[in-house]
């Protein structure tokens, strides 16, 4: 479980939510938040130098204005624009 | 009407309710219940036998057979070095195993399938679920829209996943290939491999598909099966380079389309002939084409109208000089052969 921002008071109150990055490995961790993040702020956090218009953003699987608040329980994934393919397979003769 | 409205936004709902229920079943089966980790021997074996055929050629001195099998077996062995990185990144995620998706969890996943594409169907009887993607416009080139469909009775085997073209638009001499990394409506994943396998694994179908399409949208110039580049450009069809449109000659005997390093012209028309069509004449050797050949070819010494003209010129010629020369009467005029098969006779 990771945790944001280690610097804020221990009294804020702070949420759960799923995230999910499918740039690389695809994996989901659950991230212990303090309460009023919004989407572009976890966008800084977690993928750094990024920008946020090479990645599709969805909260609870729908699309959503990077100023919003997320809440307890919501569900983030991050999917980048860019995913290459390649052709990799010989043709087997 | 509302009635109607009501009704039928029930039934797709238990339809897409029941697909739910199956779709999850069958991925927690692919992914949870049976984890057999799989090498990837039949690769392996590959290169092993590759390996085998390079040793035997090499030992023959045949050094092009051993260039070319060395390649084959630097791709495979890449390919190998791939399948095994995705191996170990699967057997670190089985060290911390992550719940089955739930039915409700993939129903979720079916409506915002259906809000994020235009197009969503799903086929319970088939176990075919098939989305419609965005045209795919890559470079300027417009490759239309794709249609995936995902086989869920089928994950993990070949016949998993087909990416169709429903436009097509393939380069000039491949007909398998559809897009840069499709080839026989198969999408070679690269580096969405992993993350497609975790969205199953968790039964996110949303970002399955969301991943796919990006891949689509995607141009990766270091492995296409054909480079953009080269898309609508030609071969030869003597040294198979690809070549500009601006450089494609055709012979106007056969019709082939050469390179201009592949192409030649006829000594006597001048017209672009490929080599295939033209023969060397065997007194002047310039190269001929078969229009300007004698008939039947240059077979039994016969020469070119050029050189048969100045072989006449030359003949006559002679014939002047000698009877100039000689001044030998009628009667006694010696049998002169000028060329083979004639003989000069006075007038």
């Amino acid at each position: 479980m990771c945790v944001l921002a280690s610097t804020l008071p221990s009294k804020v109150p702070w949420m759960r939510i799923l995230f999910i990055n499918n740039d690389g490995g695809g994996f989901a961790d659950y991230l212990e938040l303090p309460d009023g993040t919004t989407v572009t702020q976890l966008f800084q956090q977690r993928m750094g130098q990024a920008r946020a218009q090479d990645y599709l953003i969805r909260v609870n699987r729908q699309p959503t204005a990077a100023d919003a608040e997320l809440h307890e329980g919501d569900r983030v994934s991050m999917t980048p624009v860019k995913i290459e393919g390649a052709s990799g397979r010989l043709v087997e003769g | 009407m509302e009635r109607e409205r009501k009704s039928e936004r029930e039934t797709f709902s238990r339809r897409r309710w029941r697909c739910a229920v199956r779709i999850a079943r069958a991925l927690t089966i692919a992914f949870h219940e049976r984890q057999q980790v799989l090498l990837p021997e039949r690769w392996f074996q590959q290169a092993r036998d590759l390996a085998a055929r390079h040793e035997l050629v090499r030992s023959r001195g045949w050094a092009a057979a051993a260039d070319q099998l060395r390649w084959q077996l630097l791709l495979r062995v890449q390919w190998l070095q791939t399948e095994l990185k995705l191996l170990q990144q699967t057997l670190q995620m089985l060290q911390t195993p992550m719940p089955a998706p739930s039915a409700a969890d993939v129903y979720r996943e079916l409506v915002a399938l259906e809000q994020e594409f235009e197009r969503v169907d799903i086929a319970p009887q088939s176990t075919r679920l098939t989305v419609i993607t965005e045209r795919i416009i890559l470079r300027g080139i417009d490759f239309g829209p794709f249609e995936l469909v995902w086989n869920w009775s089928a994950i993990s085997g070949e016949d998993e996943l087909r990416a169709r073209a429903l436009e097509p638009c393939r380069p000039n001499d491949r007909e398998d290939v559809t897009h840069p990394h499709v080839q026989d409506h198969q999408l070679c994943e690269g580096e969405a491999s992993l993350p497609l396998e975790q969205a199953l694994r968790s039964g996110r179908l949303c970002d399955y598909f969301a991943i796919l399409q990006q891949t689509l949208k995607t141009y990766n110039p270091s492995s296409p099966y054909v480079h953009l580049e080269d898309w609508f450009s030609r071969r030869c069809s003597s040294c198979n380079d690809t070549m500009d449109e601006c450089d494609e000659s055709d012979c106007h005997a056969c019709g082939e389309i050469l390179c201009c390093d592949c192409i030649a012209c006829c000594a006597e028309c001048h017209a672009s002939t490929c080599r295939s069509c033209l023969d060397a004449c065997p007194e002047c050797h310039r190269d001929i084409c078969a229009s300007c050949q004698p008939e039947g070819g240059f077979c039994r010494g016969v020469c070119c109208d050029s050189c048969q003209t100045a072989k006449d010129q030359n003949e006559t010629d002679t014939a002047d000089d000698e009877e100039k020369d000689s001044g030998t009467d009628a009667a006694g005029a010696a049998v002169q052969s000028v060329c083979l098969g004639e003989v000069g006779v006075p007038a």
